[in-house]
């Protein structure tokens, strides 16, 4: 097993990996840039160091600097947590060349799946069922034009080296094809790198369905069941959830076994995600494996009651898998809320700046996977994500009820986020009645937010100026007396440092 | 103790009073008996006719933000000019001006000095925290100037854009 494992990363998913190193004895080693000396993984990590300035390319995805890092601290393996290098062959291939053990695929593995258009090329070959869509990845607008009337509209527009979202457009025409292939083109070259971008069909009214998969350097795998994430804002997921209630035992094993398939035709080690769309008549398209630690990881880890984190260590570090598919089942319910810093009532604008406050939720079934703190600054620099807050639950119907909850006592002051969104969002009655499709936000959450009822509005207007009337940094009640008597003021005279 | 608010650009003027048991605060004709225990400097425990609540509070640059029933709701206080602009919600400046909410990067300015605009045209393309986001015009009308480049950084609140609205 490793001695010490560095985490190039930063927030919540840092912490994450930090804890898991910490319960298996393993030391964590942070790296950090200069704007980020006081974020929490920082504090979470037994050593950190500084890797460069605020942006990214100097620090987070400065490979140079991460490796000499590596180097320096004695770490055996590095954890690349998700975003940043997670999905950067080369950076697992500079990891294999230093002797460094990656903790996720092999670089070959993962420079296949990762380019889309290669891994349709690998999947279809042994008849996994694909959406229609380009043959080849192109930075030639005309030539994605063309392909887009052979396709037939509406596409999908998709950074060929990417995920989350980013560089994802639909397109209706031809001259929404044109804007989208200009902005796609660039959002991918600045958050990717590469330019290059394709077109698929896009599939109206589906639901986002996923299957984790665990496989080892032996040549065995297990797929972990399904996680479903159809409620997305930008292409991108906000509430997950496993299992899924549009499937079936049928339809499940049906779509492990091709999972596992993929797992198989790509040679893929370690843990990663495939990702399928499920249309309205239960028929299945595989999308793209996820090398890496999924953001939604933990609605798995309740359900199957495995630790994902824990495997992923173990299997890097040589263990043969410990799991037979057949010993594993799915077991209650979880779901996940994803919390941004964001305006949900301004097309989920990102909101920079200091958390003055928050308070996080507790409760039976309730874990909060959390990156920040009270007094925590968000930049803008990068991803807006705070925290994720899953809940866990016998039943989907309580494991709802218990997020709302959870969301209603979840106070975070000062920047924007979308837990009122996410909350009234689980709260919906077609969220209820499990009608989760990828339009759910578009269709159901138009008119948000629900206007401010007077009384509410009276009550927070009193405590405002109650707030306001209270002196800070003193317990006090409103009859005016201390209602919690200081220490200092009740037992007399203390003896400071006596002896 | 008299205070005054602002929602949205409305003003609210509260009174707090005491009251029998606890306090009551009033608001024009409306009174609202409660007692309240202060839990720390943000979190405080209130009784609003024996409802029980729990109300977290922040304070910044005159900007309160309140935490009620599982909503937040952003109060403003009175009579204080430059409340913090990029910690809320807050529109789109003047009319006739175009800005951003978020400090970013100007990816690509889409329209030039006198040309015709619509309403909802995307004129600006700012990056912010890796998202590209369309900034657009407020209303119909013509550009007057641009004050940015592309590549350009710029901050909340600062005119990229000046137009003359049509009537």
């Amino acid at each position: 097993m490793f001695k010490k494992i560095l985490i190039a990363n930063r927030g919540e998913i840092a912490v994450r990996v930090m804890k898991a190193c910490r319960e298996l004895g393993i030391k964590s080693v942070a790296v950090y840039s200069t704007i980020d000396r006081t974020a929490l993984h920082v504090q979470s990590a037994d050593e950190a160091v500084c890797i460069g300035e605020a942006p990214p390319s100097e620090s987070y995805l400065n490979i140079d600097s991460i490796i000499e890092t590596a180097k320096k601290t004695g770490a055996d393996a590095i954890h690349p947590g998700y975003g940043f290098l997670a999905e950067n062959h080369l950076f697992a291939e500079r990891c294999e060349k230093e002797g460094i053990v990656f903790i996720g695929p092999t670089s070959r593995s993962m420079k296949l799946v990762g380019d889309k258009v290669a891994s349709r090329a690998v999947t279809e070959n042994v008849g996994i069922p694909l959406i229609p869509g380009m043959k080849h990845k192109s930075t030639d607008p005309d030539e994605c034009l063309t392909a887009a009337k052979k396709i037939g509209y509406p596409v999908l527009l998709k950074a060929s080296a990417g995920g989350g979202g980013k560089g994802m457009h639909v397109a209706r025409n031809k001259e929404e094809l044109k804007e989208a292939i200009e902005s796609g083109m660039r959002e991918a070259k600045s958050a990717f790198g590469d330019p290059s971008v394709y077109l698929e069909k896009y599939i109206e009214k589906p639901r986002h369905v996923e299957f984790q998969v665990l496989a080892d350097n032996h040549g065995d795998a297990v797929h972990l069941f399904e996680r479903e994430c159809s409620i997305q804002r930008r292409h991108q997921k906000i509430v997950e959830e496993s299992p899924s209630v549009a499937l079936d035992d049928d339809l499940r094993r049906r779509m492990g076994e091709t999972a596992l398939k993929v797992v198989e035709v790509s040679g893929y080690t370690n843990a990663g995600t495939v990702e399928f769309l499920l249309d309205e008549n239960k028929k299945f398209y595989f999308l793209e494996v996820n090398a890496r630690l999924q953001v939604e990881h933990p609605v798995t880890e309740l359900v199957v009651g495995i630790d994902l984190v824990h495997a992923q260590i173990r299997i890097a570090a040589g263990e043969k898998l410990w799991l037979k598919q057949e010993q594993l089942s799915q077991r209650g319910h979880a779901i996940e809320c994803r919390i941004y810093a964001e305006d949900p009532e301004n097309n989920f604008l990102p909101s920079a700046g200091k958390i003055l406050y928050m308070k996080e939720p507790t409760g039976p079934g309730i874990r909060h996977d959390c990156g920040v703190y009270s007094g925590s600054e968000v930049s803008v620099y990068y991803d807006p994500i705070l925290s994720k807050l899953i809940a866990y639950a016998p039943t989907r119907e309580i494991c709802c009820q218990r997020m709302a909850a959870a969301l209603a006592n979840f106070p975070i002051l000062g920047i924007k986020t979308d837990i009122e969104f996410l909350k009234d969002t689980v709260n919906h009655p077609e969220f209820i009645a499990g009608n989760t499709f990828t339009n759910f936000i578009e269709k159901n959450m138009s008119d948000w937010p629900p206007e401010t009822k007077i009384d509410h509005l009276n009550r927070a207007l009193t405590s405002a100026a109650l707030f306001s009337s209270l002196p800070k940094t003193r317990i006090s009640s409103s009859d005016g007396k201390s209602s919690i008597p200081s220490p200092w003021e009740s037992l007399g005279a203390w003896e400071i440092a006596g002896g | 103790m008299e205070y005054e608010f602002l929602l949205n650009g409305t003003a609210y003027s509260i009174k707090l009073e005491k009251a029998k048991s606890g306090h009551k605060a009033v608001l024009g004709k409306i009174e609202i008996p409660f007692a309240s225990s202060q839990i720390s400097d943000n979190e405080y425990s209130i009784m609003f006719d024996g409802e029980s609540k729990s109300v977290y509070i922040a304070e910044t640059n005159g900007a309160l933000f309140v935490h009620i029933n599982g909503r937040v709701i952003r109060l403003d206080k009175a009579g204080l000019e430059n409340n913090n602009f990029a910690a809320g919600g807050d529109v789109f400046g003047a009319k006739d001006e175009v800005s951003t909410l978020m400090p970013g990067k100007i990816v690509k300015i889409l329209v030039g000095e006198g040309d015709k605009v619509t309403l909802n045209q995307t004129l600006v393309i700012v990056e912010s925290m890796k998202m590209e986001n369309k900034i657009v015009s407020p209303t119909d009308g013509e550009i007057k100037s641009i004050h940015f480049s592309d590549g350009d950084l710029v901050e909340p609140g600062q005119p990229i854009i000046i137009l003359i609205p049509a009537d």
